[in-house]
């Protein structure tokens, strides 16, 4: 190893500023997404929340846009110090992916600045307006593309061509994960960005003092929620076509990753999974009550938390208390009292767990419909939300941070003591997969200081500004 | 306590009632047994879930009244849902553990050996990562093998080959020998790798680069003195 980084190794050096740089990369990358489709939706309703609300968040993703870049380069020295050998091997074998990517990164920031900047002079006229999302339309065209150029580069350290020695340019592009990995980021950066959204509108909404703003940003958190929970709806689906393709690639990675050193992580994921649904489930429930006469539909609701609760369980009990192939059982505790009996073992098994997930999918398609029952019967007062639900939008974000941070994790622990799999070894001190608890805790310090900055963001932005004007 | 709460409490206590009352006084012929691990997590699952619908009736709560409250009502509920995930992760799963070392019996190590601990436990090696030392207490990895009693199977390991021998060739070369599984019901070291009969080999490159002499002969040192509990106590006395 040539350099080793002081205090914390390479490796947690490398992981903290990789995971900040995509926490950053994946908001800017989704939330123009909706932004456009919400400057649209201005246009064709003239409802100005939509305007306000693109624009709000395109101010916040202006600054966070400067943080990716930052800790894109932090991410880049710390690389280039200690993994020269990996860095050497990717610039070697995917030079043009990396020359393309600095062409988008360029054309990305242009058009980002392009977008912020003629917001106000491109608007004042239809024909001008409708530029201007062309402006947006084209931001996320390119951001896209970046993405997809990172995600072969993710992609063919996981899933690299075989024979690697062999191999084109597009087979290494082209590998197995790529187009799993593309899918999944794109819906996950999706929800990413609806739930901090949601986190700038609560944070908005418990530091305003106007009933005005309090409307506006209680509106905010809802559409933030409504898209962070519509496309988290479809990442199990898209979960499940990367896993099976890592599967379909390699037997002994797929095992790894799921039935031995990796598992725990997995049970950790469905933990996560359920508090997210259970979090965006009772935020609806505390909207509806702003709903005039919406407290009837509220008996209805204590069923559908009753299923996301049992599902919640089934997906979260163990087959037994150590997955691990090679476990052992402590001193003291008998074998058979850390394994399901077996006319339970089904509930430790796959099928179990998928039943239990489509349950709580389809309870949340009910929550929705039970709050546009309610809707349609009664007025929206807007502001006048229990300031809880307020808390509950701080909880889904920190809750999908940290799984993104731990599902990060794992895709990368995939590749086992290399590199890139089977072909470049990872000689360095920092080879071996660490436990879950020393991720848990890497994924907890890494979501804390994303959650600092981002407040940072929110602060400068809007509080200073707001009091400054 | 308001009266909104009293049915999620009393369902809580109902059901951990049952779950400690009931479950482990089933008949033997329904052939259902759930072990204290089972219960504790049934237990928390029903405390979770009584809590929740507490939260559901608890009613509005306060708007922040300064932007000081507001920024740290704020931090207090990420922090607690970060730090109540980790912990729960603790508990649940034992690769949350990251090695718990038991302290030092009277007249026990050499200093040789516990420098050998040291290097043993340093994150630098990582030895850790993958082995047990369940006699001292030492909850590492799991993928490698327990190393309780390796200075006592070392012995038996390679014929003709030292405890001391055998225990370096396995650290500096650990390709030459594969170690048998303990289900294997094998001692000696295997010259080509089985699946069903040795543990797939895992152990890093280049040990000998990153090791310096004397910490390498201190690790065997700590290694060797490794009979398991009894057998340490014994040799001790």
């Amino acid at each position: 190893m040539p350099l080793d980084f002081p205090l914390i190794g390479a490796r947690s050096a490398v992981w903290l500023m990789a995971q900040l740089h995509l926490f950053f990369a994946a908001f800017v990358l989704g939330a123009p997404i909706f932004i456009v489709v919400s400057e649209w939706l201005g246009l064709r309703t003239g409802d100005a929340r939509y305007e306000r609300l693109a624009r709000e968040t395109m101010k916040v993703v202006g600054i966070a846009y400067s943080l990716t870049a930052v800790f894109g380069v932090l991410f880049a020295f710390v690389l280039m110090g200690p993994y020269q050998p990996i860095t050497n091997y990717l610039f070697r074998a995917l030079y043009p992916v990396w020359i393309a990517y600095g062409a988008f990164i360029l054309l990305e920031t242009v058009c980002m600045y392009l977008y912020w900047y003629t917001w106000e002079p491109l608007g004042r006229s239809a024909a001008g307006k409708r530029t201007h999302i062309g402006i947006g339309v084209l931001l996320n065209v390119l951001g896209t593309v970046v993405m997809l150029l990172m995600n072969a580069v993710t992609g063919f350290m996981n899933t690299p061509p075989r024979p690697i020695e062999s191999a084109t340019l597009w087979a290494m592009i082209d590998n197995a994960a790529w187009w799993p990995l593309n899918l999944h980021r794109f819906l996950g950066n999706v929800t990413f960005g609806g739930f901090v959204v949601a986190l700038f509108a609560a944070f908005m909404f418990l530091t305003s003092r106007k009933d005005e703003d309090r409307a506006f940003y209680d509106w905010m958190g809802y559409i933030g929620n409504l898209i962070g929970v519509g496309a988290l709806i479809t990442m199990p689906l898209a979960g499940y076509v990367l896993a099976k393709e890592l599967f379909v690639y390699d037997a002994q990675l797929a095992t790894f990753m799921m039935a031995d050193k990796l598992s725990g992580y997995f049970v950790m994921q469905g933990l996560l999974v359920v508090l997210l649904f259970l979090g965006a489930n009772f935020y609806m429930w505390l909207s509806m009550q702003r709903i005039e006469g919406g407290a009837r539909f509220a008996p209805h609701m204590k069923a559908v938390f009753g299923v996301l609760l049992a599902g919640g369980i089934v997906w979260v009990v163990p087959q037994n208390f150590f997955p691990d192939l090679l476990a052992k059982t402590p001193a003291g505790v008998s074998e058979q009292a850390l394994i399901l009996p077996e006319r339970f073992t089904f509930l430790g098994l796959m099928v179990a767990k998928a039943l239990a997930v489509t349950a709580i999918i389809i309870m949340t398609f009910v929550t929705y419909l039970l709050y546009r029952r309610a809707r349609a019967t009664g007025a929206i007062l807007w502001g006048r939300i229990d300031p809880m639900a307020q808390y509950v939008l701080i909880f889904i974000p920190a809750v999908a941070i940290y799984l993104m941070g731990l599902m990060g994790a794992i895709r990368s622990f995939t590749r086992m003591d290399y590199h890139i799999y089977g072909a470049l070894k990872d000689v360095t001190p920092y080879w071996y997969t660490v436990t879950l608890g020393h991720s848990s805790i890497m994924a907890a310090i890494i979501t804390l200081l994303f959650f600092v900055l981002l407040t940072f963001v929110f602060w400068i932005g809007f509080v200073v500004a707001k009091s400054h004007a | 306590m308001p009266e909104a709460l009293k049915g999620p409490a009393a369902f809580g206590a109902a059901a951990l009632l049952v779950i400690w009352g009931g479950l482990p006084w089933l008949p033997d012929a329904w052939g259902v047994r759930f072990g204290t691990p089972y219960l504790v997590f049934f237990s928390l699952a029903v405390a979770g879930s009584a809590g929740f619908f507490m939260l559901l009736n608890w009613g509005p709560v306060r708007q922040p009244r300064s932007a000081l409250a507001a920024f740290a009502s704020i931090l207090l509920v990420y922090v607690a849902t970060v730090g109540g995930v980790v912990a729960f992760g603790y508990w649940y799963y034992p690769q949350f553990e990251t090695p718990r070392v038991a302290a030092l019996k009277p007249g026990g190590e050499r200093v040789g050996e516990q420098r050998g601990r040291a290097v043993f436990l340093t994150p630098q090696f990582s030895c850790f990562a993958c082995h047990t030392i369940e006699a001292l207490g030492i909850r590492g990895g799991q993928r490698g093998p327990d190393l309780s009693s390796v200075g006592r199977l070392a012995e038996a390991r390679k014929p003709g080959v030292s405890a001391e021998d055998y225990l370096r060739e396995a650290i500096v070369d650990p390709w030459a020998c594969f170690t048998p599984l303990p289900s294997s019901g094998l001692i000696e070291c295997q010259a080509v790798v089985d699946p069903a009969k040795t543990y797939p080999q895992m152990m890093p490159p280049g040990a000998k680069d990153r090791l310096t002499a004397q910490e390498l002969g201190d690790l065997i040192a700590f290694l060797k003195s490794l009979r398991s509990a009894g057998e340490r106590d014994g040799k001790r006395s």
